[in-house]
């Protein structure tokens, strides 16, 4: 090798082989003339920020990125001798271990270190709640700036996903994080799943990363939404999809790496071919074939990662939620139970009625049950199928009389700010029951189709 | 499309003659309420009290959206003014109508109809 490739490719970007159609090039050329826009103003930002350094708090934020990029650029140098090892080595550890596998649920991995260091990588991550999220991504380019960017990446999809369980939102966040915290020019693809372990329900995001390919009874399904990549745009729209999953179903997420191991005039092909493999090998146990698939590339000039996910259990018949007194704990019950409603169909009105149900009942659990008291929790727990939605909201409080609560529709009442809660969980749900102490209330909704027999 | 529980509404305002019209747009709920209990105190601390909420982009109200509105509407009242909803999509009118709000607010097609307070929706 000459001397020439061992430096970082950012800094000899003629080493990228180029795109070979038109439409490549004028994106790559359009994406590398935004690159340098923002690098451009990033520098008259530090400039502006040097000469007024001194000038007080007001630069805390410009103090502190720029303390950031300096760490980041000492760091590179630092490893900018032996960067092609230290690479490999950050590649590798960076590697998810899990702490505890949620039961019901097998995750098969498999990951090649191809001639060059790539940027692949995956992650598994328990979420609050019997949730689980997995991802699989790839960095763009080659060497350490890859592996630099797979680790920050791979901390941001950590971070975000802790308090979070929609992956738009997820993605959206690191997708702002990397574009304030990487080199300049670098970005990535990116597949997220956030996977309810009880219900089963998925919901996912695909930033522009090969399509995973889901398997259920010998078919094939590719799990593909609209989105631009991370790392790269200001407000890039990420579209989320959501399916329910069923006992046996696999999912395969891969890297294109992968896609050289199948003779193909293209990657569509490719990708059409594997798909015909995985539908074929439907019997075989999960981790030999997600070995079996790793190994079909000889002497992989690119990385290639792996991430196969079984489902063993069938879902279960009731989950459970709780929650702290806090009203913007009810995004996070929300983002539980609608998804469920709208994979099963119950359609925008039903979904409406159950999120205006929900948003009263548990508003009052938390103001009047347990008078704001944030040491005091909120249970939701819930049981949907194809049928019905059960909801019960149970508070930690001294209960209360429903029969007691003036009829806010009443003429005399009609003036007044509040007392409207309770009215409109009746208007809205098919049934309403309370238990006797007062402090849980359950709700009942019909799915549109159900409502019809029962009439 | 599916929108996060922390969204509230967002309010642009805008005067014809002396009537204060607020647009609003995303969620009237208790997630983020603030914004709009404290565009209302301005706007009624003003004085301002002819007031129609043009509510074609709002996807989602609750008890406590409709809570704000009816402080507004008994302020207003009091001070010979009024408030009137233009436009609301058919899920939002519905929860006016299951509260029977409708009976004291006027309902309207048209901000030029709400301020001329004809074609009130029955």
């Amino acid at each position: 090798m000459s001397s020439a490739e061992h430096l970082p490719d950012e800094q000899n970007p003629l080493e990228h082989p180029l795109p070979s159609d038109a439409g490549g090039l004028k994106r790559e050329a359009q994406s590398l003339r935004r690159q340098l826009q923002r690098a451009q103003l990033r520098i008259e930002a530090l400039e502006k920020g040097l000469k007024g350094r001194g000038g007080g708090a007001a630069l805390g934020g410009l103090d502190d990125e720029m303390r950031l990029l300096a760490e980041q650029h000492e760091r590179r140098a630092m490893l900018l001798d032996h960067y092609e090892q230290t690479a490999r080595e950050l590649q590798q550890n960076v590697q998810p271990i899990m702490e505890a596998r949620p039961e019901g649920i097998r995750f098969a991995i498999e990951s090649r270190p191809g001639v060059r260091v790539g940027g692949d990588f995956y992650d598994i991550i328990n979420l609050s709640d019997n949730f689980v999220a997995f991802l699989i991504a790839d960095v763009s380019g080659y060497g350490l700036p890859a592996a630099v960017i797979m680790a920050t990446g791979r901390l941001a999809f950590r971070t975000y996903a802790a308090n979070q369980l929609k992956p738009r939102v997820i993605m959206e966040k690191v997708n702002q994080a990397m574009l304030r915290t990487t080199l300049a020019g670098h970005y990535m693809t990116a597949f997220l799943g956030v996977l309810d372990t009880e219900l089963l329900n998925l919901e996912y995001v695909n930033a522009s990363h090969c399509s995973p390919f889901l398997i259920r009874d010998g078919k094939v399904i590719s799990l593909d939404t609209e989105g631009l990549f991370v790392g790269m745009f200001e407000e890039p729209k990420y579209e989320q999809k959501g399916l329910q999953m069923e006992q046996h179903d696999r999912i395969f997420l891969y890297t294109d790496g992968l896609l050289k191991g199948f003779q193909a005039r293209d990657q569509r092909e490719a990708e059409s071919k594997l798909g015909q493999y995985l539908k074929e090998s439907g019997e075989q146990d999960l981790e030999e074939l997600v070995a079996q698939l790793g190994a079909l590339v000889q002497n992989p000039e690119d990385d290639i990662a792996l991430l196969g996910v079984e489902l063993l259990l069938e879902k279960a018949r009731r989950k459970t939620i709780s929650i702290s007194s806090i009203p913007s704990e009810l995004a996070h019950v929300e983002s539980a139970i609608l998804p469920v409603l709208d994979n099963k169909g119950y359609g925008e009105r039903n979904i409406f009625a159950v999120k205006l149900a929900l948003e009263e009942a548990v508003v009052n659990a938390i103001k009047h049950g347990n008078q704001l008291d944030d040491t005091k929790k909120v249970t939701i727990s819930f049981y949907i199928d194809d049928d019905r939605a059960l909801i019960s909201i149970e508070d930690e409080g001294e209960g209360f009389d429903p029969s007691a609560i003036a009829d806010p529709t009443d003429p005399e009442n009609l003036m007044a700010s509040s007392g409207r809660g309770l009215a409109l969980i009746r208007a809205y749900m098919d049934e309403v029951r309370f238990n006797e102490k007062g402090n849980e209330i359950s709700l009942v909704k019909y799915a549109p189709w159900a409502v019809a027999h029962r009439i | 499309m599916r929108r996060d529980a922390a969204e509230g509404a967002q309010i642009s305002k805008e005067f014809k003659n002396d009537v204060c019209i607020l647009h609003l747009s995303g969620q009237m709920r208790e997630m983020g309420a603030d914004v709009l209990r404290e565009e209302l105190d301005q706007v009624l601390e003003n004085g301002d009290y002819k007031l129609i909420f043009e509510m074609g982009d709002v996807s989602f109200i609750s008890s406590t959206g409709l809570g704000q509105i009816m402080r507004a509407f008994r302020t207003a009242g009091q001070n010979d003014g009024f408030v009137r909803v233009v436009n609301p999509q058919p899920l939002v009118e519905e929860v006016f109508r299951a509260t029977k709000l409708h009976t004291l607010i006027g309902i309207f097609s048209t901000i030029e109809d709400a301020i001329d307070e004809k074609g009130r929706r029955t």
